[in-house]
């Protein structure tokens, strides 16, 4: 399934919410969680990682891996990536709302009004 | 260089680091692959295909990189623009600053680069030469022959050597400056014609020289513009001329005031004429391989030969000088120094102001401290704040420098005025693209050379340090020392400024004090140029001059009148060539005295309050036919006749067999120029009583001044004047009507448009010092507001405090002030070219400057100090 154009920032921010991972970890995350639902291309994913650390959402640094004995390059969230992260979630959460309001059902859409008065 | 490697090695750590980052990626999706059971090669394309395309991947990344640079500097761009309105007062300060300096270059670049450094607008311009001199037309003729390093040709730049033109029946008559060229002028300048076509080879010869090539205002403002003035025949001095061109629009001769070109007149049968009367200057041009050395040491063995080619004896010193110059360097002459000069007052106006500015972002950056201790602490690099302070001073820069273009622009109009009469670029000089680009250029060199320090000052502070400052009564020890020495710089270099000024207004005070040797008030003088045509018959010139003076007598408020062929301060030099008695030419030995020339009508002396010193004043009875007689001045006396009495004494003008008797002495008067630096081929000042004279063509003048002392006004005298010549000989053109005393103030315009432009640029310097001395003294005493504080409760007296504080300011300037006056009297030798009258170390000059810059360190420490002295030591004492 692709991606909705704009979306990948979102899920790695996500991702790396969850504590500091480097690029193949987190585009297996994305992939595992979302039942492989989601594939997340490797030539987008590394771009989108430096555009992140450009924007300061995230810093980077070459660390070792836990369980093997080489170094990987592992991203973490910032504070004002969090507010990012906060910032996009919720403009997610209204195109959704507003996406589901227009493929609805009228009926549905009808009883959704009747409900919510 | 260092700058450049430190980007290179940084670029290859970032390639680095993304390779190793999409290797690792690589290598994992392969160990994952093979895990799930596909053999090693099949894992390691399975890993490719999951990255894709490896090389798009990494141009993707690398373009993030530029991005991010340009990114961040619209982010700093947007923030200076914050900070700057933040501190609107800062920012006013600091861009009038700068304005100022970055206006006054530009302007003054303008001119530097419309007249040093732009070439002359004429084909080949390195290859124009000035060979110095004036030649007779047989002498150019001469060079023309004997020359192998050049080509010449040649013109005449004043009315002395014919350039005085009366053009008529074309609506009024009107004199016009026009110029008397060889015909081959055009070619070797390459220049053509808009219309027609310019001098053909030989026209400038006898009979085939009634011709004439006009200048392109001239054509649109008499003729209309008319594209069928080819051919037509014109009157010219009253001469019937055909028109053959008419130049373009842009085309600027050596003098640029003519507008008009008419051929020399060559008659090789007349052997004497082509060698007597008007010298006139020429231009050359190297031939091919000739160099400029080459063709000097040519003329310097040319011109023995041409002294021996003249029908008459030639002093073998004549043009024994000789030399050849680049023709711009010749042109531009003496503006050189002046505009050189200027170029760095105004240099140092900038100077000061960034260091003004400096010291303003300074204070600023003290107290931003804890907002980049801040941004330190969230973490970042010392290279990205360095790199935003140094944005927010290009923006301010760009700022100042935006307003000083807008100044340029209003000053340089006013600067234009500086340029000499006979600049070849005159006319076309103006702000472009070039002065655009140094304007662009200097606001970058000037922010960095204000915000470079400041701004790795701010970089450095310390962390806790600055932290602490916000509760603790710290001061900023070493920010308030390096403020301090920017201030004496900029008082020192103010003191430069304001010393150049003073030295200056000195000069011109001593020129108008100067007693020129006659009186102008009340007088005024018109020119009055009936052309040798009206005038041809001498009998009938006198005769027009007798009618006009007679009824000029007539006019209301007139009290007497007289005529001259010349005004002193003017410029003009009529001269004679004599011999004077007791000082016998022998041939090939001396040079033959050239004599300052006045024709005069009798009441000359009385109307320009010139006294007789010795002997008698012209009659009316000195005329045409009667014993020929003379008046000298006393310098002109003493000169020739050292010790005797110069009644009695006999001169002869060369081309006369008479001798003419002197029969009076009167005081010397500064013909020349105000500063009494006669002109050095002028040896000597006589009248000749008009009816007698002869100038150097060996004709009557026939252009005279009328000069009358007068109640009335300029204007009205000007009408009258003009109605009466209108009346009594139509066709002859009358020129403006000048008082003596405007000619005599006039005469000194250009030193006092150079006091004008000093007296600006130190009245700027000082204003910029005292506040950048008020800024310093103030900011110091506010830090010191506890210790203050406590000096008060421990009983330190108001006066004592105020003294304090004042003391501040005056150690400042008066350090400012040593450095600056050692680098005045260093630097003031550049300027004594335009000094007269005292020395480029005129003690009162530095004693007033010393003087006026104590004051200035009052007035800076007076508010400080006052604020000092009411310092509650309650209030300091429980301060932050």
């Amino acid at each position: 399934m692709e991606l909705l154009q704009g979306t990948l920032d979102m899920l790695i921010l996500r991702t790396l919410l969850l504590g500091p991972a480097h690029g193949h970890e987190i585009a297996k995350h994305i992939q595992r969680t979302t039942d492989d639902l989601l594939q997340v291309e490797h030539g987008s994913l590394y771009p989108a990682l430096h555009r992140l650390e450009r924007q300061g959402w995230a810093i980077s640094r070459w660390e070792a891996a836990k369980d093997r004995n080489r170094q990987f390059k592992y991203y973490r969230l910032t504070p004002t990536g969090k507010k990012q992260l906060a910032r996009e979630e919720s403009n997610w959460k209204q195109l959704v709302a507003a996406i589901s309001r227009l493929m609805a059902p009228a009926w549905d859409r009808r009883c959704g009004a009747g409900r919510s008065r | 260089m260092n700058l450049w490697h430190r980007w290179q090695s940084r670029q290859q750590a970032r390639e680095e680091d993304m390779r190793k980052e999409l290797s690792a990626d690589l290598e994992l999706e392969a160990e994952e692959q093979r895990a799930a059971g596909v053999s090693a090669e099949e894992a390691r394309y399975a890993a490719q295909r999951a990255l894709g395309n490896r090389t798009v991947v990494e141009e993707e990344i690398r373009d993030l990189w530029a991005w991010t640079w340009f990114e961040h500097l619209g982010q700093d761009i947007r923030y200076s623009f914050r900070t700057l309105r933040k501190n609107a007062g800062f920012t006013l300060v600091a861009a009038l600053s700068l304005a100022l300096g970055i206006g006054g270059n530009a302007a003054m670049f303008s001119l530097v680069d419309g007249v040093l450094l732009r070439p002359l607008p004429y084909s080949e311009p390195d290859r124009l030469v000035r060979p110095t001199g004036y030649y007779p037309t047989g002498g150019f003729l001469a060079l023309q022959q004997l020359s192998r390093t050049m080509e010449f040709a040649a013109y005449s730049d004043k009315p002395e050597n014919g350039s005085d033109f009366n053009l008529t029946g074309q609506g009024e008559a009107v004199h016009l400056a026009g110029s008397i060229v060889s015909a081959n002028i055009f070619s070797l300048l390459g220049a053509g014609a808009k219309l027609g076509r310019t001098f053909q080879p030989g026209e400038d010869h006898a009979g085939q020289d009634n011709l004439v090539i006009l200048s392109h205002p001239l054509w649109r403002s008499k003729f209309g513009g008319d594209p069928g003035i080819i051919g037509r025949m014109i009157k010219i001095n009253g001469v019937d001329r055909r028109v053959v061109g008419v130049m373009p629009p842009n085309f600027n001769f050596l003098i640029p005031e003519a507008q008009l070109w008419v051929p020399l007149h060559i008659d090789p049968g007349n052997r004497d004429a082509i060698w007597e009367h008007g010298f006139k200057p020429v231009v050359g041009r190297l031939r091919p391989h000739a160099t400029l050395a080459q063709a000097c040491s040519e003329i310097r063995s040319m011109v023995p030969e041409i002294i021996r080619m003249f029908p008459y004896p030639m002093a073998r010193s004549w043009n024994a000088d000789a030399t050849v110059l680049p023709l711009q360097q010749d042109l531009v002459g003496n503006v050189r120094t002046k505009l050189l000069v200027l170029m760095g007052a105004v240099g140092v106006v900038l100077m000061i102001g960034c260091v003004n500015v400096a010291s303003l972002l300074l204070s600023l950056s003290s107290s931003r401290r804890k907002e980049f201790a801040l941004r330190t602490a969230l973490g970042a690099a010392r290279g990205r704040i360095v790199r935003q302070l140094l944005t927010e001073s290009v923006v301010l820069a760009m700022v100042g420098g935006a307003f000083g273009l807008a100044l340029a622009f209003a000053a340089f109009s006013g600067l234009k005025t500086f340029l000499p009469a006979d600049m070849p670029s005159g006319g076309e000089l103006g702000m472009d693209w070039r002065v655009l680009a140094f304007v662009t250029a200097l606001s970058l060199v000037t922010s960095l050379a204000f915000g470079l320090a400041p701004a790795l000052r701010a970089s450095k502070t310390g962390l806790a340090d600055s932290v602490k400052a916000g509760g603790q009564r710290s001061t900023d020890a070493a920010g308030i020392s390096l403020r301090r020495s920017l201030i004496v710089g900029e008082v020192a270099l103010a003191v430069v400024l304001v010393v150049g000024a003073g030295l200056l207004i000195r000069t011109l005070w001593r020129l108008m004090e100067v007693n020129p040797g006659f009186r102008g008030e009340h007088v005024l003088s018109v020119r009055v140029t009936p052309d040798q045509s009206s005038c041809r018959e001498r009998a009938a010139c006198l005769a027009l001059y007798d009618e006009l003076l007679r009824r000029a007598r007539e006019m209301t408020g007139i009290s007497e009148v007289s005529a001259a062929n010349t005004v002193p301060l003017t410029g003009e030099a009529p001269y004679v060539v004599a011999e004077m008695e007791e000082h016998p030419l022998r041939e090939g030995e001396s040079l033959a005295p050239l004599l300052w020339a006045g024709a005069i009508t009798p009441d000359y002396f009385h109307v320009m309050g010139i006294p007789l010193l010795q002997g008698r004043l012209f009659r009316d009875s000195d005329a045409e036919k009667s014993g020929q007689v003379v008046i000298v001045s006393a310098a002109t006396g003493q000169k020739f006749w050292r010790g005797e009495n110069p009644i009695g004494k006999h001169l002869r003008l060369v081309w006369d067999k008479d001798w003419r008797t002197v029969v009076g002495v009167v005081g010397n008067v500064r013909q020349f120029n105000l500063a009494d630096r006669p002109l050095d081929w002028i040896d000597g000042a006589i009248y000749m009583p008009y009816a007698q004279s002869v100038g150097a063509d060996q004709k009557l003048p026939t252009a005279m001044y009328l000069i009358a002392r007068t109640s009335a006004g300029a204007d009205s005298f000007g009408g009258e004047v003009r109605e009466l010549v209108a009346s009594v000989s139509p066709n002859v053109p009358v020129g403006e009507v000048r008082t003596l005393e405007a000619i005599v103030v006039d005469s000194a315009a250009q030193s006092r448009s150079m006091m004008w432009l000093f007296l600006v640029f130190a009245a700027t310097a000082l204003a910029l010092a005292a506040m950048g001395t008020y800024g310093v003294v103030s900011y110091a005493t506010s830090q010191r507001t506890f210790e203050i504080g406590v000096r008060v409760a421990l009983g330190a007296s108001r006066s004592s405090i105020f003294g304090m504080v004042i003391r501040q300011s005056l150690e400042l300037v008066i350090a400012g002030l040593g450095l600056g006056a050692a680098a005045a009297l260093a630097l003031s030798r550049l300027l004594s070219s335009f000094l007269y009258g005292i020395s480029a170390q005129d003690p009162l000059t530095f004693v007033a400057v010393a003087g006026l810059l104590v004051l200035l360190a009052l007035a800076a420490g007076y508010i400080p100090a006052r604020r000092a002295t009411k310092v509650n030591p309650i209030t300091a004492l429980r301060y932050e």
